[in-house]
C-alpha cells in the first residue's frame, strides 16, 4: 500500500468516478474532465471530515489488487526494476520468488543503491 | 444444409479477424443463436414500386424472412428477418453537401452486405460517409436482435441486440447491448452496453452510460444464451400477431387508411387504431388502440399500444409506446421503451425530444413538460428529475455540464438546432407534410408496393441457400 493508494481510499465514492476515466476516450476534453472533478470534489466532504473518514475505513479500502507489471523476480537485475519503475510509474515493485511474493522493492531502496555505485565510481 | 453451415463459418471468421485487436470472440455469442433450420423455414421478399431503382443481387446468402427495397446486393451473408429499407438511398445526380464540398452522385448509391450476418436487424438511411457516398456497405459484420444499421458504413463489426449505429462510419468495433453510436466515424472501440453517445465532432458531445445492474432487468446479453430481458419477453409476446400477416398472401387493412397516408401490409393493426393524413406506418410496426394524427408515423419494430400521437410525431426505428399520450412534434428515439400503466398514464409535452435509447417505465403517473430533452432510465419524477433539462436551458449551455450518468460539452444550441433540423428532416422524409401537390415523402411513396417472394433451396447440400438471383427491370 502506498501514499497515493491510501489518499486514493479517501477520495469521494461515487458512480460517476468511474466515468470521468472513460469520458476521455469518447473525446471529452481534458479541461471539463477537470472541472467536473472540481465539481465533485466540492460536493464532497471537506477535508475536515478526513480524520473521522479515515477511521471508519476498513484496510481492504486501502489496498489495491497488484497488476501484472508490478511484480520483478528476484533474480532480475537492478536496471530491469529501475526500467519497470520509470516506464509505469510505480512506487513500489513486489519481488517474487517461484511465484511466492518475498518482498517489496521501494524506489528509495533502488536509489539508494544507484547513490552508493555512484559515490563509489572513480570517474 | 452443409453449405450453409460453412457459410455462418465463414461469417463468424470473418468478423472475428477483424476485431483480434480487441480481442473478441463473437462465437460463443452467436453459436445456435438462429438454429440453422430456421433459416430454411422463412421466405425472403423484396417490393417493387415505381419510386425506388429496381436492382437487387442475391449471391450465395440466406435471406430468410428479409425484406428488401430499393438498391441493394448481399454477397456470402445471413440475414434473418432483417429489413434492409433503400427507400433514402441517394440517387444518380444528387448533389451531397459536405462541409465545404459539394459532390456529385455519379451512380445510383447501393446498400452491399458482404460477408455479414445480420438477425432482425434493421438497415436503413443511406451513407454519410463522404469517402463512399455511392456505396452503403455492410461487410465481415455481425449483428444480433433488434440491431438498428442507419447511414452507418460497417466493417468488421458486432452490434449486440438493440444496438444502434447511427450516421457513423465503424470500423472493427465492438457495439455493447442497447446502445446508441452517433460519431460520424469510430475505429477499433468497444463500448459498453448502455452506452449513448453522439458526437459532432465541432459542436457538441453527450455521453450517457446506464447503470448495468438497472438495464439488465431490460436486456442483457450473455455468451450461450440468446438475450435476455424485458425487451426480448416483450417482442416475444406479440410475435404471434405477425405470423398471420406474414402467412397470408393477400391481407386488407383492417382500418381506413386515408389516401395521403400509407400502411404497410405486414405491419400489425389491432382495434381501435386511428391513422390520420399523411401517417406512415412501416413493416413490423405493431399498432394497438393507437391514435395516429397527422404527419406521425411508426417505423420498422416499432409498437404503439393503449396512445394517443397528436400529430408530427417521429417514432424512431423500433421506439415502443404503451399507455402514454404524447403531443404534437414529438421525437421518440431509436428503440426506446416509453411505458405508463392503464392508470397511471405517461404524457409527453409536446416539442420533447426523447434521446434515442431511453427507457421511461413508470407505475406512477408522470408528466414531462413541453420542450425538454429527456435520456437514460426514468422511472419516476425524481429520475426526470436528473435525466432531463429543458430545451430552453440547454441552448443557454456554452461549455458544458454533468447531470446524473451523462455528461455534455459543447454548444447546447447547437445541440438542439441539430435534432430539430434532424427531425424535420426525417417528417419531411416521411411525408408528413405533403399537401396533395408537393413534399411527397414514404407515406405517399409507399403506398403501392408490389412483393414478391424468393425461396431457399429446399434440400440437399445447398438447402438453406438461396439460388443467385439477379432482378433487375
Amino acid at each position: 500500500m502506498s501514499h497515493l493508494h491510501a489518499l486514493s481510499a479517501l477520495e469521494p465514492k461515487q458512480d460517476k468516478a468511474n466515468s470521468f476515466q472513460e469520458l476521455d476516450q469518447f473525446g471529452f476534453s481534458s479541461n471539463l474532465i477537470r472541472q467536473l472533478r472540481k465539481q465533485r470534489r466540492q460536493r464532497a466532504a471537506p477535508l475536515e471530515d478526513l480524520c473521522k473518514k479515515a477511521a471508519e475505513l476498513k484496510v481492504g479500502d486501502f489496498m489495491h489488487i497488484s497488476a501484472e507489471d508490478e511484480f520483478i523476480d528476484h533474480e532480475a537485475t537492478l536496471d530491469m526494476a529501475i526500467d519497470q519503475l520509470v516506464q509505469e510509474k510505480l512506487l513500489s515493485l513486489m519481488v517474487t520468488k517461484d511465484d511466492n511474493t518475498i518482498g517489496i522493492l521501494r524506489p528509495a531502496d533502488v536509489f539508494a543503491a544507484v547513490y552508493h555505485t555512484m559515490a563509489e565510481c572513480s570517474i | 444444409m452443409k453449405a450453409l453451415k460453412e457459410l455462418f463459418d465463414r461469417i463468424v471468421r470473418c468478423v472475428n479477424i477483424n476485431l483480434r485487436e480487441l480481442d473478441y470472440d463473437v462465437h460463443p455469442f452467436v453459436k445456435n443463436i438462429v438454429p440453422l433450420d430456421q433459416l430454411v423455414k422463412f421466405y425472403g421478399f423484396y417490393g417493387i414500386t415505381p419510386h425506388h431503382p429496381l436492382d437487387f443481387q442475391f449471391l450465395h446468402s440466406n435471406l430468410a424472412g428479409s425484406y428488401f427495397l430499393g438498391k441493394c446486393r448481399t454477397t456470402n451473408s445471413i440475414l434473418y428477418k432483417s429489413d434492409i429499407r433503400g427507400d433514402e438511398l441517394k440517387k444518380k445526380g444528387d448533389v451531397f453537401q459536405y462541409q465545404d464540398f459539394q459532390i456529385l452522385i455519379s451512380r445510383d448509391e447501393e446498400i452491399r452486405i458482404e460477408d455479414s450476418f445480420l438477425i432482425k436487424t434493421l438497415v436503413h438511411n443511406c451513407s454519410h460517409d463522404p469517402e463512399t457516398l455511392e456505396k452503403f456497405f455492410i461487410s465481415n459484420t455481425l449483428s444480433a436482435h433488434y440491431a438498428n444499421i442507419h447511414g452507418s458504413p460497417t466493417d468488421g463489426s458486432f452490434l449486440g441486440p438493440f444496438a444502434t449505429v447511427d450516421l457513423t462510419t465503424m470500423n472493427d468495433c465492438v457495439i455493447g447491448a442497447f446502445s446508441y453510436v452517433q460519431a460520424a466515424e469510430i475505429n477499433h472501440l468497444q463500448i459498453e452496453p448502455g452506452t449513448v453517445w453522439v458526437r459532432n465532432l465541432d459542436n457538441f458531445n453527450f455521453w450517457y452510460q446506464y447503470p448495468l445492474d438497472k438495464l439488465s432487468h431490460y436486456i442483457h446479453f450473455t455468451a450461450g444464451k440468446p438475450p435476455q430481458g424485458l425487451f426480448m419477453d416483450f417482442v416475444e409476446k406479440h410475435k404471434k400477431a405477425f405470423e398471420r400477416v406474414f402467412e397470408t398472401v393477400n391481407i386488407d387493412p383492417s382500418v381506413t387508411v386515408p389516401r395521403n397516408a400509407s400502411l404497410d401490409r405486414y405491419a400489425v393493426i389491432k382495434p381501435k387504431t386511428l391513422i390520420s393524413d399523411n401517417v406512415l406506418v412501416a413493416q413490423r410496426a405493431f399498432l394497438q388502440n393507437a391514435w395516429l394524427g397527422v404527419g406521425a408515423n411508426a417505423q420498422e419494430n416499432c409498437y404503439i399500444i393503449n396512445s394517443r400521437l397528436e400529430g408530427f410525431n417521429v417514432t424512431a426505428h423500433g421506439a415502443k409506446i404503451i399507455e402514454t399520450d404524447l403531443g404534437q412534434n414529438i421525437f421518440v428515439g431509436f428503440n426506446s421503451f416509453l411505458r405508463g400503466r392503464p392508470k397511471s398514464r405517461l404524457s409527453i409535452g409536446k416539442e420533447c425530444i426523447i434521446m434515442p435509447h431511453t427507457i421511461i417505465d413508470i407505475k406512477k403517473p408522470l408528466t414531462i413538460p413541453p420542450a425538454h430533452l429527456v435520456w437514460g432510465l426514468v422511472t419516476c419524477p425524481a429520475d426526470l428529475e436528473i435525466n432531463s433539462i429543458s430545451l430552453k436551458e440547454l441552448t443557454k449551455i456554452k461549455q458544458g455540464f454533468s447531470r446524473g450518468g451523462m455528461f455534455f460539452e459543447g454548444n447546447g444550441a447547437s445541440f438542439v438546432a441539430a435534432f430539430r433540423e434532424r427531425i424535420h428532416h426525417i417528417l419531411e422524409a416521411n411525408g408528413a407534410f405533403y399537401n396533395g401537390n408537393k413534399d411527397k415523402g414514404h407515406a405517399q411513396k409507399n403506398q403501392n408496393i408490389s412483393f414478391n417472394l424468393i425461396q431457399p433451396y429446399p434440400e440437399g447440400e445447398l438447402e438453406g441457400l438461396f439460388p443467385t438471383i439477379i432482378i433487375r427491370p
